[in-house]
């Protein structure tokens, strides 16, 4: 335990900032290249949780709360944007019984 | 401020009118509640401190976008009552839902802290993203609320990150406090230019500007035919309402890489929406071209940044509006439910359905911007804007658009007074789509003939 405490002082907030870039590029290519609604989906929480991850972070480094309770306010904002998001994947699965999004293409240019 | 409250109240009222099924309650308590909820903004005028503990401040600015909404959800509620005439089954949660939408773009108007932007866009989209999606049945429809989702959704996180590092540097969330640090601090880190850029990024996605606008007209096309016309005003004017906002009291200070990066999207978005809306056969798929491109016109006044600004916004926004929004009720009045509606519907409107003819005529001549309409000011307002800060060049790549505008928004003209192949029967319609008409007529001749009642308000 004790060893852990030390080993998260020596980290600085560039790493945070690293981490959550890392994660956040992450989410990003997840969006553009997969194929499947829920992996898409899956992708865009982890962006939003890489912010949540450098706001905690940053509130730390500043001293700031208001970065923490911001990150509240994400959460809920997500979980939020999860029950619509997954309602609008459940009507689109019963109609057209897949969940590859390729196979949405009505609307074209 | 009580606006806020009383809107939100009037949402859950209308929700629970529904559930308990008074049917013919319904539309009068929404058309009274946003006639009180207009006044009850329009009370707000004098107030000048900010309220909720800092976290919103009402200005003049916000009063008069919040009125422009208001009255152009009133329109489109009046649009929706006739559009679903005949089923009445879920009107009342659509109805809701287009209010608590109006409460998120009240929220993008009103911040003064960028915790209140996030919540305002995100109240705002979630609601949209259901109305989207509202004919269940309808796998175009079930398309367009995903597509709108998952961008939405998207955007939202390079928002976010943006709001992050913002706060990083800076250590607040207040407007106020940030745009004091842009001032006192001689060098910005590159973290603060990053953030900016970010949510410059974030907003091009929200109101659709080039290269971020790919999911529009998918969108646009998809929705049902009065959502569309909602996404295309109500959403588009609180969009462009928060971006003025936040770029004119935080980073108006800074020059560099963001001015750079909005020029060129700016140019992108008026020459591609004009160039690719020429080759659209498909009404929706036309306005919604046209609405990327008006967005481009919209982000003219923020390249430009100066006095005359907020006033050209608020004045583009209206004659737009209140166009795009005639635009869209004829095209409801013509088509039933489908969501292909070729140009070539149009064919012979005019013999028949005076009303109509004129709503259309009026309408697209105000969207091309031709005087005496409001359109043609509001184009003029902003050139001038941009004259003003010496943006000569975006001027001329603007006339440029509008020139190839003018082509695209006389096809269904054309076709409306041609009668080869006879001509279109009268439509039937009713008292409160009339009205809505005739408003749009009304509306865009008044403020093009006396340009200033509308034009000094947000000061």
């Amino acid at each position: 335990m004790e060893n852990i405490t030390q080993f998260t002082g020596a980290l600085t907030i560039n790493h945070y900032l690293f981490l959550s870039s890392v994660l956040f590029s992450i989410g990003v290519m997840g969006v553009l290249l997969r194929r499947n609604f829920i992996i898409i989906f899956m992708c865009v929480e982890l962006m939003l949780n890489a912010v949540n991850i450098l706001l905690a972070a940053f509130s730390r480094y500043n001293g700031n709360q208001s970065g923490q309770v911001f990150v509240f306010f994400i959460m809920v904002v997500a979980a939020a944007e999860v029950a619509v998001g997954l309602a609008i994947l459940v009507m689109i699965f019963r109609n057209i019984r897949t969940t590859d999004i390729n196979a949405l293409k009505n609307l074209k240019w | 401020m009580t606006t806020l409250i009383f809107l939100s109240l009037l949402g859950f009222l209308v929700l629970f009118i529904g559930a308990f099924d008074y049917k013919k309650l319904i539309l009068p308590t929404v058309i009274i509640g946003l006639i009180v909820a207009f006044f009850l903004n329009a009370m707000d005028w004098e107030l000048t401190a900010t309220s909720f503990y800092g976290m919103i401040d009402y200005n003049h600015y916000a009063v008069s976008f919040t009125g422009l909404m208001i009255v152009s959800v009133l329109l489109l509620m009046l649009v929706a009552s006739y559009h679903f005439r005949n089923e009445g089954s879920h009107i009342a949660d659509i109805y809701a839902l287009m209010i608590f939408t109006l409460i998120g773009g009240l929220l993008m108007t009103s911040f003064s802290n960028l915790v209140m932007l996030f919540i305002g866009i995100e109240i705002l989209s979630i609601a949209l993203y259901i109305l989207a999606g509202s004919r269940r049945l309808n796998i175009a429809s079930n398309e367009a609320s995903l597509k709108y989702f998952l961008m939405g959704a998207f955007a939202s996180g390079f928002l976010l990150f943006g709001i992050t590092l913002i706060f990083g540097v800076t250590n607040s969330f207040n407007l106020a406090e940030i745009s004091d640090f842009v001032a006192d601090t001689e060098e910005l880190p590159t973290l603060f230019s990053t953030g900016v850029m970010l949510i410059l990024i974030g907003f091009a996605f929200k109101i659709g500007a080039v290269p971020f606008h790919f999911w529009t007209p998918d969108v646009y096309q998809g929705a049902p035919t009065f959502i569309t016309a909602f996404m295309a005003t109500v959403v588009k004017t609180a969009g462009i309402a928060a971006f003025y906002r936040l770029f004119d009291s935080c980073f108006s200070g800074i020059d560099g890489t963001w001015f750079k990066i909005l020029w060129i999207i700016c140019v992108a978005t008026i020459l591609l929406g004009n160039i690719t809306a020429v080759m659209q056969n498909e009404s929706k798929r036309m306005l919604a071209w046209s609405s990327v491109s008006h967005a481009g016109y919209l982000l003219i006044p923020i390249l430009a940044l100066n006095e005359l600004s907020s006033s050209a916004i608020f004045y583009y926004s209206a004659a737009y509006s209140i166009a795009s929004i005639t635009a869209f009720a004829v095209l409801i009045g013509l088509s039933k439910f489908q969501n292909d509606l070729p140009l070539d519907q149009y064919k012979g409107l005019a013999k028949n359905n005076p009303i109509m003819t004129t709503a259309l005529v009026v309408s697209m001549f105000s969207l091309a911007g031709i005087p005496p309409l409001a359109g043609f000011f509001g184009k003029y307002f902003v050139f001038l804007t941009a004259m003003q800060s010496g943006l000569i060049y975006v001027v001329v790549i603007a006339i440029i658009g509008s020139l190839i505008g003018i082509y695209y928004y006389f096809k269904p003209l054309i076709y409306a007074f041609n009668n080869e192949g006879g001509s279109l029967e009268k439509i039937e319609t009713n008292f409160a789509f009339n009205f809505v008409l005739m408003a749009g007529i009304v509306l865009s001749l008044l403020l093009g003939i006396f340009p200033d009642i509308l034009r000094n308000l947000p000061g």
